[in-house]
């Protein structure tokens, strides 16, 4: 019997193969461009999530680290070549990213520290529920935060993005076992640490 | 039935879905962040000329620790020689209280075959008030 992965949320149907790109003639190039242009606008919000985990929940970082992430995938710095799924690869692009502005900036590595610091989400209609689910947040951001980097790096793309272990895997250039591995260490810690934060 | 694990799982998908809903409250446009991108690659020069500020001032406040440590101890030494001899060549105002009266006798060992009066004559000569 012959075993297929549950492909991710966003998967792609099609490996965009193409956008490896050729200077062959300029109006597939544009088309490159464009169909590009739209697969990093469909991802755009997920992407930014992943920026966000991966700059300790730096704001001003994770949108510097997207325009350098965009900029490399638009100037041919970084070039899919269709071995994974389209999100997969980008999420690898992003983290790469970001460890190199992290590595340039060493200053803002030391304020990212303050992980588990999050700036109120807007209220909304209703305040009670809103300062609830801000408490949740701030929780789960803080038991995250007291995790192995690598362990909350699986965690998120699970939980936030949906992907497979294998994905994940694919995302943190890891093997499936050490992704594996990660992934229920670093679930059975941050079980344990929302549990013993809850009032 | 669902099992802990289960249970465990929906409880953080849930979480992770509410941290999500915050995050997309704050996201960012696709187009300005893009448009943000071009324009810091058409203007590269501002960022590059900051960090070559700040890479200088670096530099500066480096070498200026550098010689002022580097002064500080070799003006150690020379200040700090005049003060030692000074010190060795101190002596006490009341030092003299110290000197008492037939000590040279008690640094050697008696002889037993001449008298101490032989061995201070001379002295008592030279210090005589007839002399």
């Amino acid at each position: 019997m012959a075993l297929t992965l549950n492909p991710p949320a966003c998967h792609i149907s099609a490996p965009i193969l193409p956008l490896i790109s050729t200077n062959a003639q300029k109006s597939s190039v544009t088309m490159e461009r464009a169909q590009l242009d739209s697969e990093l606008e469909d991802l755009h919000a997920a992407s930014f999530g992943w920026a966000l985990a991966c700059c300790g929940r730096d704001r001003e970082e994770a949108e510097e680290v997207l325009q350098s992430a965009y900029l490399k995938v638009f100037a041919g710095k970084a070039r899919f070549d269709g071995r994974s799924t389209f999100r997969t690869w980008l999420f690898g692009v992003i983290r790469l990213t970001a460890a190199e502005e992290r590595r340039r900036n060493i200053v803002r590595r030391l304020r990212a520290a303050a992980y588990a610091v999050i700036a109120p989400s807007d209220p909304g209609p209703d305040p009670n529920t809103a300062l609830e689910n801000a408490q949740r947040q701030e929780r789960l951001l803080s038991a995250l935060g007291e995790l192995a980097p690598r362990q909350r790096e699986v965690l998120q793309l699970v939980f936030y993005h949906d992907m497979t272990i294998e994905d994940a895997a694919a995302v943190m250039s890891v093997s499936l076992g050490t992704a594996r591995t990660h992934y229920e260490r670093g679930k059975a810690r941050l079980l344990e640490k929302l549990t013993a934060g809850r009032p | 039935m669902i099992s802990p694990d289960d249970r465990d799982d929906a409880e953080l998908r849930e979480l992770f879905a509410e941290l999500r809903t915050a995050d997309r409250a704050e996201l960012p446009r696709y187009r300005a962040v893009l448009e943000q991108a071009l324009a810091r690659r058409r203007f590269p020069d501002s960022r590059a000329r900051s960090l070559t500020v700040r890479a200088a001032a670096a530099v500066v406040v480096v070498a200026a620790s550098v010689i002022g440590y580097q002064r500080l101890h070799h003006d150690a030494p020379r200040h700090s020689a005049p003060a030692a001899s000074s010190l060795a060549s101190w002596k006490s105002p009341t030092g003299i209280l110290l000197h008492t009266p037939g000590r040279e006798l008690l640094r050697e060992v008696p002889d037993l075959n001449s008298s101490i009066l032989d061995r201070m004559t001379p002295t008592t000569k030279s210090e005589g008030p007839g002399s």
